[in-house]
C-alpha cells in the first residue's frame, strides 16, 4: 500500500507545487488596463501660443515670479498638449531668472473674523529701473521695469494687467514711457525687444505668424485696477465708452489669435458675475454683517448718483468691502473730528469712521464693472459660436463651480481665501492646483469640439501655492 | 470635534465594510474546488457553516478537516480624465478554517466550525491618484459556530449553529489638501457581533439532495476604535486631532441559499448553488468620532443591493487515491455603479475553479484548489460639483485568485 502511494504522493506533490508556482505568478501580475492613446483630433497642438492677461500668464499671490510663471494656465495646457507627441513640452515663456520675479504676497493667518490676512514682499524683486506716481489714485504707485526675458516673442503672450483697450496704443511696451501714467505696462515692455513700439495687437500678430493653435483668456485686466483701487481711479473707469472699445478690441484680438476663425483655439472668459471672485465675494454685506451684531449698522463712502462722496449705510447687494477694508473692520480707530477733538470708534461701524471709499467697490462701480465683463463675455461667446470655439465659462462656469465648492479626486476646493487652494492670497489669481483645475475645464472643451483626445491633469499632484517653498 | 472636521469629506469615505462582495473565497479546499457550491454537498465538513442540517446526514465517524486559504485581489486603476495607471499591491489576505464533527447519537450530531469567510487588504500605492480617498483598506473576520443537527429520518436533517464573530478593520487615506504627502489619516478598530445559522438538509432518491439554508447578518459593533491623523500642519492642528476615539458598526449580510446535488453517475456529482445575499438591508453607514457626548455622528449613503449568485460544481472520483473537482461559478455584486469606490472595487465575477483530494488513506486525505475570478470592468463616475462625494473617476479591472490547502481526517 506504502509502496503504491508514494510515487503518487510526490507526482500530487509536483502538480501541486506548479501549480502553486502559475497561481502566484498568475496573482502577481494585475489585469491589464491600455489608456487611449493622447490624440489631437481636429486640432493642431504643435506650436500653441496663449494671449490674454494674469490668468495665462501664471500671476499668483498678488505678483508674477519665475516659480509661478511655471505653473501658469498656459504652460500646464501646454504640459498636457505636449503628450500627443509624445516629446516633452518646448513652450516658451517670458521667464524670470530663478527666484526673482515682481513683489508678491505672503499669508500671515487669518484674524478673528476669518479674514486672510496678508503682507507684500519684495524679496525676489529685481528691477532696473522705477517710477514713482507720488499722486496715484489710492495712494503713492510705483512703476517697475523688470529684467527683459528674451529678444524674440515668446508663446506665452499673455501680458498681466493687459487691457483690451490699451491693445492698439502705440508704446504701451516701450521703457521710454514708463512715465506716461496709466498708459506703460511693464509686463509687455519685458516681452518686446528694447526700445519696440509695437503695440500688442502687432506683437499677436507676429507671435502668431506659425501658430497652429491659440489660448485666449482676457476680461479682468481691464476692471482690475478699478476693483482694486475701490473705484477710485477715473483713468481706469469702465465708463460706457471704455466698454464698446472692449468690445470691439476683444473681437479684433480673437481675430489675430484665431486668423479669422480659421486657426484652432480654446477661449477660456473672465468670472461673470464678477462677485464669484472671493476678492468681492468675501467682502458681501452677509458675510460682513455676519462678523458683527446684527443690529450694527455698516457705513461706508460711495458716490451718490450725483457723483458726489457721501458717508450711507452699505448696501443690501453689490457693495462690496475689499480685503484691505476687510482686515480693519470693526477694529477701534481714533478718529479726528471737524471740531478737532478725536473718538475712538470701530472702522466701518461708524458715521464718523465709515469705510474708506479706496476699501470699498460700491454698488455703481460694481455695475461698470460687471457690465465690462459682461460685454467682453458675450461677445467672447457669440464669436466662438460663430467660428466653433471652445469655450470655458458660459456653460461650464469653473468660478461658479468652486463658489459652491468641488471634490477633485476627493479633494476639496473651495472659494475661501487662503484655505480653498483654488484662489490664491491676491484672491482673484489662480493656485497652481486652480489653474490646472481650470486648464482641465479648457482641456475638456477641446477635447469635445475637436473630438481631441487629451489627458487631464490632477490638479493635487500640484503644489497649494506658486511662492518658492 | 466640530461638525467642520466632517465637512472636510473626511468620514466620506468609510471602512468599507459598505463596499460589499468582500466575502474570502468559498470557505475549505474542497468547496473551493466545487467553485462554492456547498448547501447540498455533504462531503465536506464546510457544511457545518453552509447548511447546518447537513451535519446531521453525515456518517458514524468523527471527523475534523482544516486547511489554510489565501485570497488576492489584484486590481488596476485607469484614471478617465489623468489616464493614469495604479495596480493595487500583491496582498494576500490569509485565511484559514477548522471544521470538527461528531455524532452524538443516531439522530443528532454537533460540530463546531471555524473559519474567515469576510475580508479584503486594498493597497494602492501611497502617491496614487485616489489617495485623499483611499491608500489602504483592510478587514479580517473570524467566525466561531458551534452547531448541532438533527436526523428527521433517514432522508430529513436540520441543524442550526450560533455565530460569533469578531473583525478587525483598518483604513488608512491621504489629506492631499496639503503640500506634505505624508499627512494622513488612519481609521482603526477591532469589535465583535452574535448571529446564527440554520439549515434544512434532504434526500429525494439515492441520488438527489437538496439543502436550504438561512445565514443572519451579523453585525460587529466597533466601540473603541481609534482615528489618528500623522503629520497634520500646525494651523490645522484643531480640524485634525491627532487621536480621537471611534465607533461604528460593521455590518455583515446575512444570506439564504438553496442548492441540490445529483449523483449523476457512480462516479460524477453535480452540485449546484443558489445564494442571494442580503446586502440591501445595509442602506448606510454610520461613524461617531470623538469623546462622548460631543461625538460627532456621520451617516453615508451605501444603497446596496441585494446580490445573487450562482455556483456549479463537479466532482469527480477518478480513482480510491483521487479526487477531482472542478467548478463555475457566477457571483454578482451588491455595488451599484455610483458607489464603486477603489477601497474594494468590487465588479460581478465570474469564476472557475479547480481542486482535487489525495486520499492519503481511508481516513485522511490532502485537499488542494484553486479558484480564479474575473469581475467585470467597472467604472465610477465623479461629479465635481458633488462635494461630499469622496472618489475618484476611473475603471477598475480585478482579478481575484484564491488558494487553499488543507486536510480531511475521521476517525
Amino acid at each position: 500500500m506504502f509502496s503504491v502511494r508514494l510515487p503518487f504522493s510526490s507526482a500530487a506533490a509536483r502538480v501541486a507545487s506548479s501549480a502553486l508556482l502559475s497561481t502566484l505568478a498568475l496573482a502577481g501580475c494585475s489585469p491589464e488596463q491600455t489608456p487611449p492613446a493622447p490624440a489631437a483630433g481636429k486640432a493642431d497642438f504643435s506650436r500653441h501660443v496663449a494671449i490674454g492677461d494674469n490668468y495665462l500668464a501664471g500671476f499668483s499671490d498678488g505678483g508674477l515670479t519665475a516659480s509661478s510663471q511655471q505653473y501658469s494656465i498656459a504652460a500646464l495646457l501646454d504640459q498636457q498638449f505636449a503628450l500627443v507627441s509624445g516629446q516633452p513640452s518646448t513652450f516658451t515663456q517670458p521667464l524670470f531668472a530663478p527666484g526673482t520675479g515682481t513683489s508678491f504676497l505672503l499669508p500671515r493667518g487669518f484674524d478673528a473674523n476669518g479674514v486672510l490676512l496678508t503682507s507684500r514682499t519684495a524679496a525676489g524683486r529685481v528691477a532696473r529701473g522705477s517710477f514713482i506716481n507720488a499722486n496715484a489714485c489710492g495712494g503713492r504707485d510705483t512703476t517697475f521695469l523688470y529684467l527683459r526675458a528674451t529678444n524674440q516673442l515668446p508663446q506665452n503672450l499673455a501680458v498681466p494687467f493687459l487691457r483690451l483697450t490699451q491693445i492698439e496704443l502705440a508704446g504701451l511696451g516701450n521703457e521710454a514711457n514708463l512715465q506716461r501714467i496709466d498708459q506703460f505696462n511693464p509686463f509687455l515692455e519685458r516681452l518686446l525687444p528694447a526700445a519696440d513700439n509695437r503695440t500688442y495687437l502687432q506683437a499677436v500678430t507676429d507671435g502668431t505668424a506659425n501658430a497652429t493653435f491659440f489660448t485666449l483668456f482676457v476680461g479682468l485686466g481691464d476692471v482690475l485696477p478699478y476693483i482694486l483701487s475701490g473705484g477710485e481711479c477715473t483713468t481706469s473707469n469702465p465708463n460706457s465708452a471704455a466698454i464698446a472699445l472692449m468690445k470691439t478690441n476683444v473681437k479684433k484680438l480673437l481675430d489675430k489669435a484665431s486668423d479669422n476663425g480659421r486657426r484652432p483655439g480654446v477661449i477660456s472668459l473672465a468670472p461673470q458675475p464678477v462677485n464669484q471672485l472671493p476678492l468681492l465675494g468675501r467682502g458681501s454685506v452677509v458675510r460682513v454683517q455676519a462678523m458683527v451684531n446684527a443690529t450694527d449698522t455698516i457705513y461706508v463712502q460711495a458716490p451718490n448718483a450725483a457723483g458726489v462722496v457721501v458717508v450711507r449705510p452699505m448696501a443690501a447687494s453689490n457693495d462690496y468691502i475689499l480685503p484691505t477694508g476687510l482686515a480693519q473692520f470693526g477694529k477701534p480707530q481714533l478718529v479726528t473730528l471737524p471740531n478737532g477733538s478725536q473718538v475712538t470708534v470701530r472702522y466701518g461701524l461708524s458715521k464718523r469712521n465709515p469705510i474708506k471709499r479706496v476699501d470699498v467697490l460700491d454698488s455703481g462701480e460694481y455695475g461698470r464693472v460687471n457690465q465690462a465683463v459682461t460685454t467682453i463675455n458675450e461677445e467672447l461667446v457669440r464669436l466662438a459660436k460663430l467660428y466653433k470655439l471652445p469655450i470655458v465659462g458660459s456653460d461650464i462656469n469653473v468660478y461658479d463651480q468652486i463658489f459652491k465648492n468641488i471634490a477633485v479626486n476627493g479633494v476639496v476646493y473651495t472659494a475661501e481665501p487662503g484655505k480653498g487652494n483654488f484662489y490664491s492670497l491676491d484672491q482673484y489669481s489662480l493656485t497652481p492646483r486652480g489653474n490646472a483645475i481650470m486648464a482641465n475645464a479648457m482641456l475638456r472643451e477641446i477635447n469635445r469640439v475637436y473630438g481631441a483626445s487629451v489627458p487631464l491633469l490632477d490638479p493635487n499632484t500640484l503644489p497649494t501655492t506658486a511662492r518658492q517653498q | 470635534m466640530t461638525l467642520r472636521y466632517l465637512s472636510l469629506g473626511l468620514l466620506l469615505v468609510s471602512f468599507s465594510a459598505g463596499a460589499g462582495g468582500f466575502q474570502a473565497g468559498p470557505q475549505s479546499a474542497r468547496t473551493l474546488g466545487m467553485g462554492g457550491a456547498s448547501v447540498a454537498y455533504i462531503r465536506d465538513l464546510a457544511s457545518i457553516y453552509y447548511n447546518p442540517g447537513a451535519l446531521a446526514q453525515m456518517d458514524s465517524s468523527t471527523r475534523i478537516s482544516l486547511g489554510g486559504l489565501a485570497n488576492v485581489r489584484r486590481t488596476s486603476f485607469l484614471g478617465t480624465d489623468s489616464r493614469h495607471l495604479a495596480d493595487t499591491e500583491f496582498q494576500p489576505l490569509p485565511g484559514g478554517y477548522f471544521y470538527a464533527a461528531k455524532p452524538l447519537t443516531d439522530k443528532i450530531s454537533v460540530g463546531l466550525s471555524v473559519n474567515t469567510p469576510f475580508g479584503y487588504d486594498t493597497r494602492w500605492p501611497d502617491s496614487w491618484e485616489g489617495r485623499n480617498v483611499v491608500q489602504q483598506a483592510r478587514m479580517n473576520t473570524l467566525f466561531v459556530q458551534p452547531t448541532a443537527a438533527y436526523k428527521i429520518n433517514e432522508n430529513f436533517s436540520v441543524g442550526a449553529g450560533l455565530v460569533y464573530a469578531v473583525g478587525r478593520m483598518s483604513q488608512q487615506f491621504a489629506l492631499s489638501q496639503y503640500d506634505d504627502r505624508n499627512v494622513t489619516v488612519r481609521y482603526a478598530g477591532s469589535g465583535s457581533g452574535f448571529g446564527f445559522n440554520a439549515g434544512l438538509y434532504g434526500k429525494t432518491a439515492e441520488t438527489l439532495s437538496f439543502g436550504i439554508s438561512y445565514r443572519s447578518p451579523v453585525t460587529l459593533n466597533v466601540k473603541n476604535g481609534e482615528t489618528t491623523a500623522a503629520n497634520i500642519p500646525a494651523a490645522d492642528a484643531g480640524r485634525y486631532p491627532t487621536s480621537a476615539r471611534l465607533r461604528t458598526e460593521v455590518n455583515l449580510p446575512g444570506a439564504l441559499s438553496v442548492g441540490m446535488a445529483n449523483q449523476v453517475s457512480k462516479k460524477l456529482l453535480i452540485a449546484f448553488d443558489f445564494t442571494l445575499t442580503a446586502w440591501s438591508r445595509f442602506d448606510s453607514l454610520s461613524y461617531s468620532i470623538g469623546e462622548a457626548p460631543a461625538m460627532a455622528t456621520q451617516t453615508v449613503g451605501r444603497r446596496y443591493e441585494d446580490a445573487m449568485a450562482f455556483r456549479v460544481g463537479g466532482e469527480y472520483a477518478h480513482s480510491r487515491l483521487l479526487t477531482l473537482r472542478a467548478g463555475v461559478s457566477y457571483d454578482e455584486t451588491p455595488i451599484r455603479d455610483e458607489f464603486i469606490t477603489p477601497e474594494l472595487p468590487d465588479g460581478n465575477k465570474l469564476g472557475g475553479s479547480l481542486g482535487l483530494s489525495a486520499h492519503l488513506s481511508e481516513s485522511l486525505s490532502v485537499d488542494a484548489a484553486y479558484q480564479f475570478e474575473a469581475a467585470a470592468l467597472r467604472t465610477s463616475r465623479v461629479v465635481q460639483a458633488n462635494e461630499d462625494v469622496s472618489n475618484v473617476g476611473g475603471t477598475y479591472r480585478t482579478h481575484v485568485h484564491t488558494v487553499s490547502l488543507g486536510l480531511s481526517y475521521s476517525f
